[in-house]
Order: structure tokens, then sequence, then C-alpha cells
């Protein structure tokens, strides 16, 4: 099975279409732009940095397409004022002496403005839809940037990637998710286990389920509760049933840890112990299944363990369901 | 295969058409192939990407801008040769409109061990082969199994097309408004596993273990409208959610016939229900007011309504099962409304300084109808559960009602260190279950602290009490689940099912310790060292029987070293350790009255998980930008060990094997910019999973492994995977 897709040439030809074309060059200032005096004293020393800036959203908007005067003043819109920045910079032009940051807002590691300054040029446009919980959120709190995360001077996704972006093929945990990582650290553990999501594969992404923006669920989860986040994937465990199974209907976190697991289905503990820490009853429910009922291959222990019979234990919509066996 | 051919037509179709203004288009195409070696054909080497046996699979990756003024385009394709490909298109105008359409397709690979008798898995009406003889138990039917015993995959495919529209609405000449418009289609496609249970009770019930076959469709809608001035954001939006099963019921042929002579014949024929269609309505207010000294307000309104009102299935579909008294409703009339509010004050009134207050209220209104099913087990040919009898239940419409307020005021002083401290009340009470109230206090402090400008230390401590609201009584559910008629059958001390002494660990009362504290070390700017603790301890120390603690503790190191421009290099180690103790008592129904109180009767199970990971990786481009090598290796390596403590009435226990899994990943890919436009990749990846979970271990499927069930799905195969990869990248811009 040398080729096993057959869709080969289809994609051959959507390939070779892309070399027919004629082909831009390197980026650059055009000269057709119209720059306001402020943006062109800023282009005599950054116009490296201003290059690569143009092709982004952001520069887009306020070069061609400006809402208000502040997108207009285009690199002051965030940076602020470069008067005092420019003054100091060309006394210093010949000089060793260090350009003092503080004269202008700058938003690299060696700038000493706290968050919560380097934040305010964002928050002050990017107040509603997907930052509309940025303040008071838990990054916010705890003095994330925005430019933590977010690379605004570059073309693509602005998302960092330990320092830097790249784009590589067959991405086994995608931008986002490596991006997250970096400080959530069990994490990136958490997702080698033999139970996971697809994030390994590229499928998903923190964000799918978390906005770290803040949202209004509970650990910035996009819907209001956990059970409502994975109902938006999983509509077929939503019902409700007939007969709820009271713990699955609360939390599913009550059972699963999303995040991974060494147990089936992202399980905190296997069958039958994590239906036993629920469960005490005549018989099979308080029974120890230990080595003697694996060695004799208890129905209870082995396979599927409690859920060989209970096999509705998202709740069953059987009128005869009740113990969750039909 | 149409799906994949008009996927990729499109593709082509568009490029073209971009083509025709390709002054403004940046962005780079790659195309390869992936050449896979395995030893072995499991279907956990391609879980999610459908890639689990030798051969070659072409890839493709598209990453297009195309920009004119202030219209764009932007075309991302992602895996376009294999079975998980992603592909979206977005268009609009920069600060004005946007669209979006986005397609993409995930395969489950489930189990490639999987054998069935059923000849025609994948239905819901599953057929044993013709002349099959059921016997009592898997070993008396062992030449029967080995005769009809197929090969089956389980796989479940998943494909989802979404549509999005976001446009401004001018009012006068102001941009104020803004309408959202999404559409999702997520469908999924296959057969997974499923019991199909037969018999009466614990001790004599059987189960045969069944391909349940997947075809659902949800279709997701949402239409927002926002509005945005200086300082105030609010947004209306109404989501409704629509789930279809194309199969309501999974109906089959019995192998078995009865476990022994005492118990009821099972029937020949059985049926099981499935996830039924529901659907899910909700109307939201979100936004958030600007006030002065850096403070906002966030207001969260919003009213759900879940319904599921399937046609119920009949209590039996064995023609010699009795019934008499017919089912209370014909179908479900299931409804949960739900209403969500959360407010947020947070304020900034000097730098140094800042507080935030939350709110949030939650509830579930359970609006079911409560009724009395008087049930027939496992569609056996016996009679209706009588109004005396155990199985002769009341469904219970649980819901529960959240109130919690959450506090914290963050104090900054010297230069880069914040003090925090908080408090969390957290009310939940609930119907239909122990306790009908549950608070918890949580109090919480933190210090951030930049010690010296190349030290950074982070601590957040937090300790919360939950407590319940009067006595923990069984009894709650108890009374609401039985008939009178039952319960008055039974002696006034033993009326519980589930042991009073027992305490659910999700409303027990609880002492939760939660520490987590990081270290940042970058003696130069190139350089950072990262150490990570958290500890996360319930215990539960009221729980006389049940989850009684469990304690999670996880170490990182984590290092990051540019050795010069290009050449950067990392490494971790994770330590995860966790430990759950829960214990049970044994007691037998004839003598319940006694050892259900018998405290030398109980067990319990001390559970260690330690998980070791361990990565490092190295990025480098040299020979003048034009060569870039991209190395990564890590290993995860976990060992779940059980130990049992048993009482004196109890027979000592014996022990379990550990439960070991291992996953080595190593990835290399090198590039060589030939020129601007074209670069060229080289790759090895290597990949060696290997498991070992007692559960299944030696359970063969449809075999004589466990007397009484027959099972579908075999032990999961470890593999060793060695992929080789080739690819031409063309880079535009």
């Amino acid at each position: 099975m040398f080729y096993k897709k057959n869709h080969f040439p289809v994609f051959l030809i959507f390939f070779i279409s892309f070399f027919s074309f004629s082909l831009a060059n390197a980026i650059e200032i055009p000269k057709n732009l119209k720059l306001s005096d402020s943006v062109k004293a800023c282009v005599s020393c950054h116009k490296n940095y201003i290059e690569e800036w143009l092709p982004t959203k952001h520069a887009m908007i306020f070069f061609n397409n400006p809402r208000n005067e502040l997108e207009e003043r285009a690199c002051e819109a965030c940076h602020g004022d470069g008067k005092a920045h420019i003054v100091d910079s060309k006394a210093k032009a010949r000089t060793d002496e260090k350009i003092d940051l503080s004269l202008i807002r700058s938003f690299t590691k060696e700038s000493k403005l706290p968050a919560s300054e380097k934040n305010a040029p964002c928050i002050g446009c990017h107040k509603s839809y997907v930052a509309t919980f940025w303040m008071g959120s838990s990054h916010e709190r705890n003095n994330i940037s925005c430019v933590d995360c977010h690379q605004i001077i570059r073309k693509i996704k602005p998302i960092k990637k330990r320092g830097k972006d790249k784009r590589v093929l067959s991405e086994k945990i995608n931008l986002k998710t490596e991006l997250c990582v970096t400080c959530h650290v069990q994490r990136r553990a958490q997702m080698q286990r033999s139970s996971h999501m697809p994030l390994r594969f590229g499928k998903l992404d923190c964000v799918s389920c978390h906005n770290p923006h803040g949202d209004k669920g509970p650990a910035q989860l996009r819907q209001a509760t956990v059970n409502e986040n994975c109902y938006s994937c999983h509509a077929e465990k939503r019902g409700p049933m007939l007969w709820e199974h009271p713990p699955v209907r609360e939390n599913c976190n009550n059972c699963h840890d999303s995040h991974g697991s060494n147990n089936t289905k992202l399980l905190k503990q296997k069958s039958p112990y994590l239906c036993q820490s629920c469960h005490s009853a005549p018989y099979h429910p308080g029974t120890i299944y230990e080595g003697a009922s694996l060695a004799n291959a208890s129905k209870q222990m082995v396979g599927r363990g409690c859920l060989n019979c209970h096999t509705m234990q998202h709740g069953s919509n059987h009128p005869s369901g009740a113990r969750l066996t039909r | 295969m149409i799906n994949k051919m008009s996927l990729l037509a499109i593709l082509t179709v568009l490029s073209l058409a971009i083509s025709a203004h390709a002054g403004d288009l940046t962005g780079h195409l790659t195309a390869g192939g992936e050449y896979t070696n395995l030893d072995n054909n499991s279907f956990k080497s391609g879980e999610y990407n459908g890639i689990y046996s030798n051969g070659l699979n072409v890839i493709g990756n598209a990453d297009l801008h195309y920009s004119k003024g202030n219209f764009y385009t932007d075309v991302i394709g992602r895996n376009l040769g294999i079975d998980n490909r992603d592909v979206d298109l977005s268009l609009g105008i920069y600060g004005g409109y946007g669209m979006k359409l986005s397609y993409s397709e995930t395969p489950h690979l489930i189990s490639n061990t999987a054998t069935t008798l059923y000849t025609n898995a994948g239905s819901d009406n599953l057929l044993l082969p013709t002349g099959f003889v059921a016997g009592s138990t898997t070993t008396a039917m062992a030449a029967v199994l080995n005769a009809n015993k197929r090969d089956y995959d389980l796989r479940v495919d998943r494909k989802n097309l979404s549509a999005a529209l976001r446009m401004p609405l001018k009012v006068g000449d102001f941009e104020l408004l803004t309408l959202d418009l999404k559409y999702d289609r997520d469908t999924r496609k296959g057969t997974k596993d499923i019991a199909g249970t037969l018999g009466v009770n614990g001790g004599t019930t059987s189960a045969v273990i069944l391909p349940e076959p997947v075809d659902y469709q949800t279709n997701d809608f949402t239409v927002g409208l926002s509005f945005a001035s200086e300082c105030f954001y609010a947004k209306a939006e109404y989501f409704n959610s629509q789930f279809l099963n194309r199969y309501e019921s999974l109906t089959w042929e019995s192998p078995l016939t009865s476990y022994n002579t005492n118990n009821a014949t099972y029937p020949t024929v059985a049926r099981t229900s499935l996830p039924p269609d529901n659907g899910y309505q909700r109307y939201s207010l979100t936004g958030g007011i600007n006030l002065p000294y850096s403070t906002r307000i966030t207001f969260v309104g919003e009213r759900g309504i879940m319904e599921q009102d399937q046609t119920l299935l009949p209590y039996s579909i064995n023609p010699l099962s009795t019934i008499t008294t017919p089912l209370p409703r014909n179908s479900s009339q299931a409804k949960l409304e739900t209403s969500h509010i959360v407010t947020t004050f947070t304020t900034r009134p000097v730098d140094e300084f800042s507080f935030t207050a939350k709110y949030r209220f939650y509830e579930t209104v359970n609006k079911t109808p409560k009724s009395l099913f008087q049930y027939v087990k496992n569609d056996l040919p016996t009679t209706q559960a009588a109004l005396t009898d155990d199985f002769a239940l009341y469904n219970l419409p649980i819901d529960y009602i959240q109130n919690k307020v959450d506090l914290e005021a963050a104090y900054s002083f010297f230069k880069g260190n914040i003090l925090k401290f908080g408090y969390a009340f957290d009310q939940i009470s609930r119907d239909y279950r122990e306790y009908g109230e549950t608070r918890e206090n949580i109090w919480k402090a933190g210090l951030n602290s930049q010690i010296a400008p190349e030290l950074k230390a982070n601590v957040n401590y937090s300790f919360g009490q939950r407590k319940g609201v009067g006595d923990y009584k069984e009894s709650n559910i108890y009374y609401n689940y039985h008939t009178t008629d039952y319960i008055n059958t039974v002696g006034t001390t033993i009326r519980f099912d589930n042991n009073p002494s027992l305490r659910r660990f999700d409303l027990a009362n609880r002492d939760k310790n939660k520490i987590a504290a990081n270290l940042h070390f970058s003696p130069v700017q190139t350089a950072t060292l990262g150490l990570y603790y958290s500890y996360d301890n319930d215990n539960y120390k009221n729980s006389p029987l049940g989850l009684k603690e469990k304690k999670m503790q996880s170490l990182t190191a984590d290092i990051n070293v540019l050795l010069k421009e290009n050449l950067n290099v990392f490494g971790y180690y994770t330590l995860d350790d966790t430990k759950a103790l829960q214990s049970d008592r044994y007691f037998q129904g004839f003598a319940i009255a006694t050892q259900a109180f018998d405290s030398t009767r109980d067990w319990s199970i001390d559970t260690t998980e330690k998980v070791h990971t361990f990565g490092v990786g190295v990025d480098y481009t040299f020979y003048e930008d034009l060569i870039n090598i991209d190395a990564n290796y890590s290993y995860s390596r976990s060992s779940i060990n059980y130990d049992f403590t048993t009482g004196s009435s109890l027979s000592a226990a014996l022990p379990v094997p550990k439960d070991r899994t291992s996953l080595h990943s190593l990835d290399f890919t090198t590039r060589y910019k030939y020129t601007e436009k074209f670069t060229f990749g080289l790759g090895y990846a290597y990949e060696q999973y290997s498991s070992y979970n007692w559960s299944n271990a030696n359970v063969n499927p449809a075999s004589t492994d466990i007397t009484q069930v027959i099972t579908l799905i075999g032990p999961s195969r470890g593999y060793k995977a060695n992929k080789a990869l080739f690819f031409i990248t063309y880079n535009i811009n």
C-alpha cells in the first residue's frame, strides 16, 4: 500500500496551481502608504520592525481603515507619544548610553513597566468580545501581560512559541497548546498519558475549552459549568435522562480527569474502585476485588469492571434502566 | 471520499482564484509524505489521526494570506492528506465584517483487537450466526465462541463543519452594533462498545459486550447582537443545539441462556437504550461597564432549557414478560432549566492595590415528572415489579443550586512584589442527595515576589473546609426512590440502599489544602530555570467509608537556554505523585442488619500512582540561516500500585500487579532553505508505547476468560513506530 490515498493527484493539481502564479516581492513599506510625521519618525529608526508589522491585522486597520483618532496614530496608538523618546534616542545615538525605555511604552522584556501598564493600550480597545472578562480574570490577577502570549509585531497568528513563532509540519502539539504548557507544566506531562484528548494530534487545544482572557465559567471555562463545556462536544451525554446518575449530572470531573489519565476513558480511578468510592451495598458493590478475584477473572473486576453490566453510567432513558443496565 | 475530493477541489479553485491577485499573497504551502513502519497494526498508534498501518501518507499543509486594501482572505489547511484534516477559510474587511468557514475531520480509533459473535456489527439489530447455539456460560460454550467470533474494528469518525459571520452594523454614523451568526454541524459515525446485560442480580447476571452503532448529528446555531461603546459593552445571544441519534435503541440476540437453574431464563432477544435525541436552548446577556479608577463591572445572565422527549421503549421486549401496569407516560418528558448569573466587580484605584469581588449563581431546575416505574429486569420472562418489590422505583429529578462569592485583594509593595489575600464561600443545595446543602469556606493567600532582577518566586496557598448542613442522610434518597409498599416490608434499621456509613466524596465533609509554588531563575537573559511544585490534598476525615483522602503532588524542573542567537535547547522533568485512600465494607443481604454495621468487615485500598515525564529538545538554525534542525524527545512512564487492607472478619487480600504505561517519542526534523521560495525538509520520528493494565491484560475478546461475560475488546496493543518524513515548502514572500 504505497499510496494509501487515491486523491493524491487532486492534491498535486492544487499544489502545482499555486506554483503557477506570479509572486510578490518581500514586504517593504509601500511608497503610496500615507504615513503621518510621527510614523515617519519611527520608520527612520525602526524600519525593519515596521516592515514586519505591516502585514498584521493591526497595521492593516491602522493604515487602511482607522476607526478612530487613536488608530490613526499607528505606532503611537500603543507606544504612546514618542517625542521624548526621539529626543533621548538622538541625544544618545553616538554614545554607549542606554536609551531610557521609560520615555516610551515599551513591551520588551527589558521594560520595567508593570503588567497592568503594558496591558493598558490593549485593553483600551479590546474590552469586549473575547476580552470582556479579562479584568478580574485569573491571568490578569496574576500579572500576566498580553505580550507574554501575543506577538503584535509579526504576521501569522500572533501567538508566541518559546520566544519565536514557527510553523512546523505534523505539529504534534499546536502552537496555542504549547504556549499554555510553558507555564502550566503539569498539563504538558498529563498530555503524555495513555488516555488523553486529541491535543497531541493537533486536534483541540487548551482554548477549545478555556478562554485565557477569562470567561463566564469556573477555571476560565467558556461555558457556565464543566458539564456544559463537555456537552458542547458530547451532546449525547446531555440528556436530561429519565434515570440520572447524580454526580454525572453535576460535574463530569467527579469521575474524569479531562487533562489526561493512565486509566481508560480519562477516568480518575479504575473500575471497580472508582464506583466503590460511592457505592457500598450488599454483596458485589461492597466486595473487595483483589488478587483472588483477579485470578478468578471476576466479572466485576476485569474487562470493563462494573461497566460490564452497568453500562449507562451517564444516565439511562430506558424505563427499566434504573440500575443503569439498559 | 466525496467530501475529501470536494475539499481539495475547492482549495484548488480557490488557489487559482487567488493567484489572479497574487501580488498580495503571503504564506506557504507544504507537501510531502510520511512513511510509517509499525511493528504491529495498533489502533493506539493512530488513535486520533487514523494512521495505524505501514504505508505512505500524503501530507499537505497550507497557510495562505491574501489581502488587497482592507480585504483579506486566509486559508489554513492542516494534514490535508490524512484522516484528521482541517481547513479554515476566513475572509473579510480589516476592522469590518468577517466570515469563517471551517471543516475538520477527527477519527477516533477505539480498538482493532475486537471480535464479536454478531454477523452484522454496526447495525441496531444485532444478529447471531444462523444455527448459533446459546449457552449458560462462556466456559460451557467455548467451542461455539471459537467457531463464530469474527474480527470487527471499533472506530468513530467525526466531521465538523462550521460557518461564522461577524458583521458591524451602522447606526447613524456610528458602528456600535455587531451581529454574530454561527452554524456548526458535527457528525459522528462508527461503532463503539456497550454492554448488553442479562440476568437478575449481581451474582447471576451475565453480559455480552456489544458493538454499539454510532450515527450522531449535532446542529448548533448561535445568533448574537453586541453593543460596544467607549465604556460599555453588552451582548445578547441565543444558542440552539439539537442532537439527533439515528438509532434510538440497540436490539440484540442473546448468546447466553441462563447462568444457573435458580435464575430466570435469559431472553433470546433483548434491547438496550441509546443516547436519546435532545435539544438545548440558551438565552444570554453578557457585558461589562468601565468606571473610573480602573474599575470594571462585568455581568452574565443566562437562561437555558435542556429538553429530551424521546418515546419511551417498552419495559421489556420479551413476549414472555408479564406487563400489567403500563408505563406512566409514553415519552421521557425530561426537562432541565438552567439559570446562570455571574457578576464581577474589579477595581485598581491605585497602582499598588486591586480588589476583585465575584458572585456566581447557577441553578438547575429539573422539571422531569417523577413517576413510578415498575420495571422488568433486563428483558427477563418475568412479571414486572410489584409495588412491594425493590425494583418498583421512582425516577428522581435531581437538581442543584450553587451560590458562590469570591473575594480577592492584592497589594503591591516595593518593586515587583504582590501580596494577595482572598476568601470564598461556596454553598450548594441539592434535591434527592444525602446532604440537602453543603457549605464551603475557602481562605487564600499568595505572594508574587521579584526577589532579585533575575529571580522570581510565586507561592499560593488555599485552605477550604466543606461541611454538610445537618446530618448525612441516605434516607433522603431511599424514601423518594422506593415505594411505601416496599419500604414497609423492610425492617426499620435496614432501610437503605447504600451503607449509611459511606460518605459520597462529591458532597462529604472535606478539608482541602492547596499549595502552588514556582521559582524562575534567569542568571542571564538567555537562560531560564523554572521549578514548579503543587500540592493538593482532599481530606475526607469524617468519612467512615468511601474516599478518605486524595493527595496529589507534582514537581517540575524546566530549563530553557538560548545558547546562541539561533540555538535554543530546553529540557524538563515532571514527577506526578497521586495517592488515594478509600474504604468500603463487605456485607451480605441475609445478614445486613449486623454486617452492615460491623467495622471488622471493612477493607481499604490505597492507590499510589507515580508518573515520570522527561523531555529535551533543540532548535538550531545555522549555515547562514539556511538549515534548521528541530529535535524533541519525551518519555513518560507511569506505575499504579494497589495496596489492600482487610478487617479481622475478612480474609487477607491477595495483591494485584501494578498497572504500567510507557511512551517514548522522538521527533527530528531538518529543513534546508534552498532558495527564498523553496525549503526542503526531512524528518524522522520514533514512538514506542507499551502498557499493562490488569483489567484487560489477560482478557481475550469473545473468549472463556470471564465466565459470565462475552467480551468484545482485547488488550490494547503496544507498538513501535518508525516514521520517515519528507516535504517541500513553497514560501510566498
